[in-house]
């Protein structure tokens, strides 16, 4: 002990009454700023003090062009920066926003001619012209530019030009009716931004401002926009990784709103009365992937085997905490071609049909490797699945992989079956494009799967501009890819979002189509 | 060799070996917990069974049916830390094993040679791996491989296999300088020369006489760094760099926790971070008491 005593250093040593009054003072002083500010939160909130509304994500990329990608991580930060020729209304029906009304589409089909609004202008003061919606289609038509809009128009767009600096033709390769809702979700872009990765500029009511590089993101409003001028005068997106951090600084007010709230979390933030949290069904998808030429899923029994013995209710409930819908197909139900009416599978696995159908198959034992992405909420789904299965015999090897090695095993088949997380509401809007793109036999994803129905019921769903016909063909294709076990999500996730109650209600509708519509926010 | 049959035997180090001392009541105490740890690892998972199998509600806390409770996919976490016990304890014997290996002939050399250049060689080059921090080094491998499986060529490394050599690699430095140290000294003594006037080839002097005589100080330090390895897996799978579900272990269980924590599941996260202080202080304890034995025994 005396050794020890040596060793303390010189300086004043923390007695233990010192540390009673210290904590004590400290307590009391914490205590005392946070009455404070309660006091002034139930006054209106940051908002009202600031006129800025701040906006907590899980990251802050650094492609800031929403050209690049249809992400809705990218879109949330530029929705309020960039428009579209058309865009939804409050009942989500698609109306002109930069278009100066409907396309005149030729007899064939294959010519359309959008005339544009005039006295529209970008943040720097250039008018909207032909120019940049032919510079927008240059790109997203362009397979080298890597952009996930391509997928959207590459094999349909022959070719964008201008007619007059107001007029702009669209010439296809073959009828492509939904192209109008294509159109209600592609960004305009100033021409000279269309190729820049870290910023971007559109019409909209806010520019872009400062950008601290993967943390924060400023955006101001736009004085000379030529819509509904917002009353915020500005919006910071907020990078905070951490689902707990951002809930703790959403309860403190440090940010209005969130985005990927845990579903676990949802009971604990309903239970402080200044926060909302909004549970919205749209298109967040969780997509399965089969190759279907190789053993063992090129028998279409197996696959239903494997769909028959899928624990739906225990991913709703385990992982979701009961915000998903139970699905039975490709299609979610904000999507056209949504079919409320198809019970093929049950919500809990059907052990006996499952183990039924693989002896049909001449199994009696299935082994197999699901890939998913490295997400928390996939690898639980994962692993919620892998357990159903082993009831049925059915042994999953759970192998999970970052995006990127994952995308490329995905893109060249180097896998059994595949699943991950689809945000598909700024890309294909109410459409279900991209869910049953890749079913076509003619796709470079499509992995052994031929169904000669499907194709021909893809075809003219692309092709019809009638979104009420297009809905019903979709609704025929989800019902035979269900049964060919082909694409089978478990769950459909809904979309979670917080917001203080201190500001205006965000619009649920337009969530239901991915927008989180903060143009209109004002102190409520 | 007539004279090598002349020649006294080296001092082993068995030879050299007295009664034990007195153990301190710290070190009982590290044999306690090691007990513990070792009793869960080992026996945990025969009797839990399945650690993946759904056991009853999602986020019980501990009770009659489930000791240490429920994770949140309803898993039975007693069988999940018993058999992350299991997995982080093999992954640090495994990974302190792969160390020891690759260190122990390099610092042999090393201590042989002491001052010339093959010692300047390896020593430099351990360095070199020693000034890069563990996780960072773990990071950057991780950050090119990915956190899956890895083909290397024809090969398929499993995850598990890489955090062995991630963590072995990391270790290397150290038990190579324990060794270097120890057998710099043993070199000095008068067997050693003795060995050499008579011609005994230098591997033979190295491999078997001089490793048996530096190998109990190089051990109790292995035997130190089993918990920084338990310790080291445990946060590399915390941050999802390790060991990746569904197969458990006590980092990646503890990192699933976190979610939880706020939603008041403290049992999730305090009974797998209880699990892992047992164990690195019941190594420590341990590896420190037999230290002092060891120094005990020399000083006698």
């Amino acid at each position: 002990m005396s050794d020890a005593n040596k060793n303390v250093p010189n300086g004043p040593v923390l007695s233990r009454r010192r540390f009673l009054v210290a904590t004590g003072v400290l307590t009391a002083g914490a205590a005392g700023l946070a009455a404070c500010g309660g006091e002034d939160g139930s006054g209106g909130g940051a908002v009202e003090k600031t006129g800025t509304l701040a906006f907590g994500v899980t990251s802050i990329s650094d492609y800031l062009n929403p050209l690049s990608t249809t992400s809705s991580r990218v879109h949330w930060m530029t929705e309020s920066v960039v428009e579209s020729l058309y865009t939804y209304d409050a009942a989500l029906k698609s109306v002109p926003l930069l278009a100066d009304g409907e396309p005149e589409i030729s007899g064939d089909g294959l010519t359309w001619t959008i005339k544009l609004k005039r006295g529209v202008t970008f943040h720097n003061g250039d008018p909207l012209t032909a120019a940049d919606v032919v510079a927008t289609f240059d790109f997203v038509t362009d397979p080298k530019s890597t952009s996930d809009w391509t997928t959207y128009f590459v094999g349909y767009v022959k070719k964008a030009t201008a007619t007059d600096d107001h007029t702009v033709t669209i010439k296809l390769t073959t009828p492509f009716g939904v192209l109008r809702s294509h159109l209600t979700n592609l960004p305009i872009v100033h021409r000279e931004f269309v190729k820049k990765t870290g910023t971007t500029m559109g019409t909209g009511p806010f520019s872009v401002g400062d950008i601290a590089q993967g943390r924060q993101v400023s955006l101001k409003r736009f004085d000379g926009y030529h819509g509904t001028k917002p009353t915020l005068t500005g919006i910071t997106f907020k990078a905070v990784p951490d689902p707990a951090t951002r809930m703790v600084n959403l309860r403190e007010d440090k940010i209005q709103i969130m985005t990927d709230v845990p579903p676990e979390s949802i009971k604990l933030l309903e239970k402080s009365s200044d926060i909302r949290v909004h549970e919205v069904a749209a298109p967040k998808d969780l997509v399965t992937y089969f190759v279907a030429n190789k053993k063992p899923f090129d028998d279409v029994k197996v696959r239903q085997a494997l769909a028959h013995a899928m624990d739906r209710k225990g991913v709703r409930d385990l992982v979701y905490g009961g915000s998903a819908d139970i699905a039975q197909g490709a299609i979610g139900p904000v999507a056209e071609g949504h079919d409320p009416s198809l019970k093929l599978y049950g919500e809990t696995p059907d052990i006996a049909k499952a183990k039924a159908l693989l002896a049909e198959a001449g199994l009696s034992s299935l082994d197999f490797t699901l890939m998913v992405t490295s997400d928390p909420v996939l690898k639980n789904v994962g692993q919620v699945l892998a357990q159903g299965w082993k009831k049925a015999g059915i042994n999953c090897t759970l192998e999970t992989l970052d995006i990127s090695p994952w995308v490329k095993k995905w893109a060249t088949g180097d896998y059994q079956m595949a699943m991950t997380g689809f945000d598909g509401g700024f890309g294909g809007g109410k459409t279900a494009f991209t869910l049953l793109g890749a079913l076509s036999s003619q796709n470079p994803l499509n992995f052994g799967y031929k169904n000669p129905e499907v194709d021909e019921l893809l075809a003219k769903a692309w092709a019809t501009t009638d979104a009420a016909e297009r809905a019903a063909i979709c609704k025929r294709i989800n019902g035979l890819v269900a049964k060919d076990a082909i694409a089978i999500p478990p769950v459909y996730p809904k979309l979670i979002v917080a917001q203080r109650t201190e500001i205006s209600v965000l619009d649920e509708k337009q969530m239901s189509v991915s927008r989180i519509d903060v143009a209109p926010v004002r102190a409520a | 060799m007539d004279a090598t049959t002349t020649l006294p035997a080296p001092p082993r180090a068995s030879a050299r070996r007295r009664a034990l001392p007195r153990m301190s009541a710290l070190t009982w105490t590290g044999i306690a917990l090691l007990t513990l740890f070792l009793l869960l690892a080992l026996f945990g998972p025969v009797i839990a069974g399945d650690p993946n199998a759904r056991a009853g509600e999602q986020l019980a806390g501990p009770g009659l049916r489930h000791v240490f409770g429920t994770d949140h996919l309803a898993r039975d976490l007693f069988a999940r830390t018993a058999s992350g016990a299991r997995v982080s304890l093999l992954v640090a014997l495994a990974a302190v094993a792969f160390g020891l290996l690759v260190a122990v002939p390099a610092g042999l050399v090393a201590g042989y040679f002491g001052g010339r250049w093959p010692d300047d060689l390896i020593m430099r080059v351990l360095e070199a791996f020693q000034a890069l921090p563990l996780f960072v080094f773990a990071l950057f491998v991780i950050g090119v491989t990915g956190t899956g499986d890895s083909d290397i060529g024809p090969i398929t490394v499993p995850t598990t296999a890489k955090v062995v050599l991630l963590l072995g690699v990391g270790f290397v430095p150290y038990f190579a300088r324990v060794t270097r140290s120890a057998t710099l000294v043993e070199a000095q003594e008068d067997y050693v020369d003795a060995l050499r006037v008579l011609g005994v080839p230098r591997r033979r002097i190295i491999g078997a006489e001089l490793l048996v005589n530096v190998l109990p100080p190089v051990l109790v330090q292995a035997f130190l760094w089993l918990g920084i390895a338990i310790f080291a897996e445990s946060a590399l799978s915390f941050l999802g760099l390790g060991i990746q579900a569904p197969q458990p272990s006590l980092g990646n269980i503890l990192g699933d926790a976190t979610r939880y924590l706020l939603l008041g599941a403290w049992w999730y996260s305090i009974i797998p971070g209880l699990v892992i202080l047992v164990a690195t202080v019941g190594f420590n304890l341990v590896g420190d008491g037999l230290g002092d034995a060891l120094d005990a025994d020399g000083r006698g």
